[in-house]
């Protein structure tokens, strides 16, 4: 080194950084006469204790937080927004968690939050949670390099969830419409062998797409055609238009899940057409109001005589058989991509604020997929936690209810679903992984708690399937009896 | 030598140092071999009587660029092109364990008529094979300081990039470049080639050191107090970090005329030198 050293810094500017009195990171900033805002975009805080820091309108960059010291009193820009979006907030509503004194309002949450991730991989973003919807664009714009992928920050804890998931779904409201124009547009052009190995998230949300995507879409000539063609489309031009959109996602690959996106809002699609939607899509899962349906959910939610192609029935008097024929059918639809019931985060929401006989109904097809499959452990995993669902949801309708847990009709059935639970659980002497045979469960087992769920609610069951030889049968026989 | 932007250097204080020079082209070799020197060190930064601010700082990595001014004097043969070691060299060794246990019942009975021919034959055979294979890798890793690499993206700007070897320097977990990356007289970089018609300066070959915005990395930050006494942050303040965010954006700042400062991977220039024309026996 030659010379006397050149300083580069602000000797005033760092005493005043020295003086100033608070910690805050925004008030240092603002003490070095830089903008709170992005002076620490580039930064990171591992092992920075941040206990007490207000982020709130401080840019960072994608895993600045990791390994620093945070905790409640750290204020990150609303991750709890993430509770917000449109089913969650159903769902929450639903609990009413601060009734619950089993579980802390923000384990369950997060517990649930997990569930939903790691099994749904929906996010519905429409009409909640602006800045929550920030954060879960900006992840996706992180994945699929949108141009503005650096302008958000996700906190780790959240990124995790998201991260990785073969689908990611979006419900985006108007104001972010051209964002998920935008995707469409990108799905539709872009090459099958680049969009087969990472696909993340298909958006197509059928109203948007319908009545106000072609700007968005215009970048991608033929796709614009179609749209400004479909705009004044007949249901048939329409379902050309949706094959057109299956055609490229069916040539990419099995493990992309497509979703299609059906606003409860748009009466244009009638419910034939969107069982048509359900049924043309080999990894569709299809949407309506927030909510993710399949054929089963969907008809859960219009429990009146429905149909369904051609084959009616309805859904509260589903038989074992016709479960069995609508998890096998959807099974073989979702092959490798997702299981039908991927997870139970799902089925918790489905159960979230049902009816007693919606309950019975879902626990029965919980029941009937394990049955169907008893040598398949994720499934006995599901219908372990069909069950354990149940029983939160029930005591989340008993605390919200005139009920309580010294209710005897309320504290039987919990304490049936346990003993159930437990029951499943012995068979294998250490671990549910282990059963070697659903068939080897007690009919009495499962009867006594059917038979509580029953009596719980007004449903009824009332099967018509065939079963034979089986405790499904078994069971079925004696539910009728 | 002759400096070019040496302001920067004296700024970051020991940070690093380079030179540069070639062996000037004739008429009848128009090729000159270009060496660079290059020391990477702790900057120590600060800490005088009127500074109120002392500090350390190293880097994780850099790049070593050569570029020309227009019209360029000067190419590049593709082949005399120095493009770093390969620092590892596997060596698989497999270990190979047989237990063989073979047992072989044959049975066979052939019957024999005067008139007729009728044969039977029983087999029974029952092979027991136990194996049991063990694989090693053995890697054989040259033990380096800096590991150097070569990439010229552009084809107009061959560029060295340098990083933290498996014996460099460590410090809070954050290896850093230290020392000497080649050695400067022994180490040709590549051979400069003078184009046809280009009599002109042969100082026009610049060679300049930069790294990403990320690659500075501060320690042992030293506030003077009210007391006027140099106190160091700890890891932990939230002050610190504001420190480092603050000398890391003036870096970036000074002499970009619009950089990203937003983007980790913004370039800081920490010196450019100017290659000189040597004769070997001057060196």
């Amino acid at each position: 080194m030659t010379g006397r050293a050149i300083r580069f810094w602000d000797n005033e500017a760092i005493s005043r950084l020295a003086a100033c009195k608070s910690d805050q990171l925004s008030d240092l900033a603002r003490c070095l006469e830089e903008d709170p805002a992005t002076f620490y975009s580039s930064a990171e805080f591992y092992g920075v204790d941040l206990r007490g820091q207000d982020l709130r309108g401080i840019k960072l960059k994608e895993g600045a937080l990791d390994g620093a010291l945070i905790d409640d009193t750290t204020i990150i820009d609303d991750p709890l927004g993430m509770f917000k979006f449109g089913n969650f907030d159903d769902m929450v509503h639903a609990l009413n968690v601060q009734d619950l004194p089993l579980f802390g309002q923000r384990e369950l949450l997060m517990q649930m939050v997990n569930d939903i991730l790691r099994g749904v991989r929906l996010i519905s973003l429409d009409g909640q949670g602006s800045s929550g919807k920030s954060l879960i664009l900006a992840e996706v714009e992180r994945i699929l390099k949108w141009q503005r992928a650096s302008s958000f920050n996700i906190p780790e804890s959240l990124v995790e969830h998201i991260r990785g998931h073969p689908s990611i779904v979006f419900r985006i409201s108007a104001s972010s419409r051209s964002f998920s124009d935008a995707l469409l547009a990108q799905i539709l052009s872009t090459s099958h062998s680049a969009f087969q190995r990472r696909v993340l998230a298909d958006a197509v949300h059928t109203p948007g797409l319908l009545q106000t995507s072609a700007g968005g879409l215009a970048r991608t000539g033929k796709a614009s055609e179609r749209i400004q063609r479909l705009r004044r489309s007949s249901p048939s031009q329409r379902r050309n238009f949706v094959n057109a959109v299956l055609d490229c996602v069916n040539a990419a690959r099995p493990e992309v899940a497509i979703v299609f996106m059906i606003d409860d809002a748009d009466r244009s699609l009638d419910r034939s057409e969107v069982f048509w939607l359900i049924r043309s899509m080999p990894y569709a899962r299809v949407l309506t109001a927030g909510r993710m349906i399949r054929p089963v959910d969907w008809a859960f939610d219009n429990e009146e005589e429905t149909s369904f192609s051609s084959s009616k029935f309805n859904v509260a008097s589903l038989s074992w058989t016709e479960a069995r024929q609508v998890l096998e059918w959807a099974h073989a639809r979702l092959r490798g991509a997702a299981r039908f019931f991927p997870a139970d985060g799902e089925r918790i929401i489905n159960l979230v604020g049902a009816s007693p006989a919606r309950l019975v109904v879902a626990c029965r097809i919980g029941l009937a997929e394990a049955l169907g499959q008893g040598r398949s452990v994720p499934l006995v995993i599901t219908l372990r936690n069909v069950l354990d669902a149940t029983a939160r949801v029930y005591t989340g309708l008993l605390k919200r209810s005139e009920g309580s847990l010294a209710d005897p009709t309320v504290s039987e059935l919990v304490s049936d679903v346990v003993a159930l639970e437990e029951a499943l659980t012995r068979r294998d002497g250490s671990s549910i992984y282990e059963i070697p045979s659903l068939s080897s469960i007690s009919g009495n087992e499962v009867k006594v708690f059917l038979d509580r769920l029953v009596g719980f609610g007004s449903a009824r069951l009332s099967n018509n399937g065939r079963y034979r030889g089986t405790v499904a049968g078994w069971l079925m026989t004696q539910s009728e009896s | 030598m002759s400096g070019f932007s040496q302001n920067r250097l004296r700024q970051l204080q020991g940070l690093v140092s380079i030179d540069a020079w070639h062996t000037p082209p004739t008429s009848d070799r128009p090729r000159a071999d270009l060496h660079v020197y290059a020391y990477f060190d702790e900057g120590r930064l600060g800490g005088c009587t009127e500074d109120s601010l002392a500090f350390n700082m190293v880097l994780r990595q850099a790049e070593l660029r050569i570029n020309q001014t227009e019209p360029r004097s000067f190419g590049f043969d593709p082949a005399k092109i120095w493009r770093g070691e390969i620092d590892k060299i596997g060596r698989a060794k497999q270990t190979r364990t047989e237990q063989q246990e073979s047992t072989r019942d044959l049975e066979a009975k052939v019957e024999v008529r005067p008139t007729t021919l009728s044969g039977s034959a029983g087999g029974k055979a029952h092979l027991a094979q136990g194996t049991s294979t063990t694989s090693q890798v053995e890697v054989e890793e040259s033990l380096k300081k800096t590991l150097v690499s070569f990439s010229r993206t552009d084809r107009t700007m061959p560029t060295w990039v340098l990083k933290p070897g498996s014996q460099s320097e460590k410090r809070d977990g954050i290896s850093y470049l230290h020392g000497s990356p080649w050695s400067s007289d022994q180490q040709r970089l590549l051979q400069l080639v003078r184009r046809n018609g280009h009599r002109g300066d042969d100082s026009d070959v610049r060679i300049s050191l930069v790294c990403r915005r990320e690659d500075l990395y501060f320690y042992g930050i030293r506030v003077r107090n009210a007391a006027g006494e140099f106190e160091e942050l700890q890891d932990a303040e939230p002050r610190r970090v504001a420190i480092q965010e603050y000398l890391r954006g003036l870096l970036l700042r000074e002499e970009l005329p619009a950089p990203d400062m937003n983007s980790p991977y913004s370039l800081v220039t920490l010196g450019i030198v100017v290659s000189e024309p040597r004769h070997p026996d001057d060196w």
